[in-house]
């Protein structure tokens, strides 16, 4: 009975061994790269700024001044729309590729696939930077539409919202198509047959089986290119310019440029608990949704 | 059978994916109401058979009726056929109601005769009660009903079944078997079904086309395919057989003499066949006597027990005959104990008629 017992308990103890062992560096690496970070920015943004100086004094003066600028409210509010606006252009334009690599790419699958995933070998910065030059007022666009005589004045692309959306859809596109296409090649050949079996042409095969079974991919792709687009610093930076600045940009320019690390904090936090709620609601509406299908 | 009561009609098809020859020169017909299998090894075309009856093929060549009507030209939302998947591809974002009422929406029917319909269809594979399940929620054997029953609810002309049951286990597919034959006979719709599992085919057909690589090699009904299998393949493959290679030594009259090794055996060939023909006797193991010979037993071969196999209802002997070779014999156990001991002598008995002679095209390989 007692050497049961002790085997019983080795046992457990290497059950828990074992769980240790495979989520224990996981769960290290984020306690050590996100959950202290941000417990500092947390705990900074109740902190006060004196006379450029950061004072550990308690404070709820960052948090009022958040919500009494409008300032930031319209910052908010921005970010928010880039990132639906984005995802309202990204969806149409991937939802087709992914279609088209799932189901019509045979012998150039691969190609295709390397021609969506080679672009994560490359830096953001130089991605943008490409586009920067594409259009610029001497770049490629603007030489194409002169000659071939649409404008005689360039266009002045660059620092406006377009340039700024054409390179956020530009750089997350694969995060839209990577997902959709994970949920349309993993359905069954035979489900689509079985609906055009039973008569239905091929729009209504789409419509009521392949399009409503691809909905997880979806609703990860958009939430995926709407976390990043929300949250991006870079593109709206290069492209767009001071009148384009959206949320990161504000934050880093009270990090980096007034050295307000109180109140950096405040809107990260802000900004945090928004999205947070946000993703709550958005992941409710897609789980009722899915219960409800049809 | 006259062409008017066919449901499915093949004249002369072929279907050739590249090189390679799929389906070679198949024509039959399948009457009305009838339970039609096309049963053959994987790889033999049958399937491929089937998708072209459906419309997911195109022959290469030939012509493909349905109820008279040419339906080379009709995709396959337009042909008169429904089908059982093989992996029942029951659509896992609807209910079992609105798995069934699919077919009927895409034919804009009004929604009272869908109701009506869908709710026949499902009293017809006894799952009355289930039109709110979703389809993670049924079993193995509820999910087979329910992919008959949105084949069935659009009325075909003709139902195809593509290996429906393979992954069913043992116990429940023999339920199924029966369930899918009541079904039929209810009904009256015309099957054509799809198999490997020769049991299968057995149980439920009217008619069986056993196909080897791409072509018929016997169209029959299921007694005939298994008492008088015409080739080799048909013989192995329907049942058990025990196929002796010889030489027809005398001919004439109704029963001919069959050289096989040292050994004399009468048979009855079903038509006349010249002398010296290359031949394979096929000879049931059922169809042996073993024991002390009756009197008017044609044919006896004395031999030893080799090996004994006890299967239940039956034990499998196998006799070692010198100069013959190694026959299989089955033995009722109408009594408990096994009368025959390995390494005893015996005597094996069976009459001419028993036994089936395949004539061997000379320079065919086995």
């Amino acid at each position: 009975m007692s050497a049961d017992g002790t085997a019983a308990a080795t046992v457990a103890r290497r059950e828990r061994l074992k769980l240790a062992a495979h989520i224990g560096p996981g769960t290290l690496w984020l306690l050590v790269f996100f959950v202290v970070p941000a417990f500092i920015v947390l705990r900074t943004s109740f902190y006060s700024f004196v006379d450029g100086q950061i004072v550990p004094q308690f404070t709820l003066e960052n948090y009022l001044r958040v919500f009494r600028e409008p300032l930031y409210a319209e910052v908010f509010v921005k970010s928010l729309a880039y990132g639906l606006i984005v995802v309202a252009i990204a969806l149409p334009v991937g939802y087709p590729v992914a279609h088209f690599i799932a189901r019509k790419a045979r012998r150039n699958r691969e190609i295709l696939f390397l021609a969506l995933i080679i672009p994560f070998w490359t830096s953001i910065v130089v991605r943008t930077y490409a586009w920067k030059i594409l259009l610029g007022n001497s770049g490629l666009v603007n030489y194409l539409l002169q000659s071939a005589g649409i404008t005689d004045e360039p266009i002045r692309f660059l620092f406006s919202l377009p340039a700024v959306l054409i390179g956020l859809v530009h750089v997350f596109l694969p995060y839209m198509i990577l997902p959709i296409y994970a949920s349309l090649e993993k359905q069954e050949a035979e489900l689509e047959q079985a609906a055009q079996d039973l008569g239905a042409n091929r729009f209504r095969t789409f419509v009521r089986i392949t399009f409503p079974l691809s909905l997880p991919g979806v609703a990860t792709g958009c939430m995926l290119v709407f976390i990043m687009t929300v949250s991006s610093y870079l593109t709206p930076d290069i492209l767009g310019g001071p009148s384009q600045a959206m949320i990161s940009n504000v934050i880093q320019s009270e990090y980096f440029e007034t050295y307000n690390w109180p109140f950096g904090g405040a809107l990260s936090v802000t900004f945090l608990v928004f999205s947070l709620v946000f993703f709550a609601i958005y992941s409710r509406l897609i789980k009722l949704d899915g219960g409800a299908a049809h | 059978m006259t062409a008017s009561e066919l449901d499915v009609e093949l004249t002369h098809v072929s279907k050739s994916f590249g090189m390679v020859r799929a389906v070679d020169d198949v024509s039959f017909g399948v009457g009305r109401g009838e339970f039609f299998s096309l049963l053959g090894p994987s790889g033999c075309g049958k399937t491929t058979i089937m998708r072209m009856i459906s419309g997911f093929e195109a022959p290469t060549s030939g012509s493909l009726k349905i109820r008279g009507q040419d339906v080379a030209a009709q995709p396959p939302f337009r042909r008169p056929t429904n089908m059982v998947f093989q992996h029942l591809a029951l659509f896992p974002h609807m209910t079992v109601a609105q798995n069934i009422a699919f077919g009927l929406e895409m034919e804009r029917l009004p929604k009272a005769e869908i109701g009506r319909r869908v709710g026949s269809a499902l009293e017809l594979v006894h799952l009355a009660g289930f039109d709110r399940r979703r389809v993670s929620q049924l079993s193995g054997g509820q999910r087979q009903r329910v992919a008959i029953a949105r084949a069935l609810v659009k009325r075909p002309a003709v139902l195809l079944l593509d290996e429906p049951l393979g992954a069913l286990d043992l116990k429940l597919r023999e339920e199924m078997q029966l369930e899918l034959k009541r079904i039929q006979r209810e009904i009256g719709t015309t099957f054509v079904y799809v198999t490997h599992d020769q049991k299968e085919a057995i149980t439920m057909s009217d008619r069986i086309a056993v196909i080897n690589g791409g072509r018929i090699e016997q169209l029959d009904t299921v007694s005939a395919i298994y008492e008088r299998p015409r080739t080799a393949f048909v013989a192995g493959f329907i049942g058990e057989t025990n196929l002796l290679r010889g030489r027809l030594v005398e001919a004439g009259g109704e029963t001919a003499t069959v050289a096989v090794g040292e050994a004399r055996l009468a048979v009855r060939p079903e038509a006349p066949l010249p002398r010296d023909t290359e031949v394979l006797v096929s000879l049931r193991p059922e169809k042996i006597r073993l024991g002390p010979p009756l009197p008017e037993t044609a044919n006896r071969l004395d031999g030893t027990v080799e090996s004994i196999v006890y299967l239940g209802s039956h034990t499998r002997y196998r006799v070692q005959v010198p100069g013959v070779g190694g026959l299989d014999v089955d033995v009722q156990n109408a009594e408990p104990a096994a009368p025959h001991e390995a390494g005893r002598p015996v005597t094996l008995g069976w009459q001419p008629a028993a036994a089936v002679v395949i004539p061997q095209p000379s320079g065919r390989a086995e």
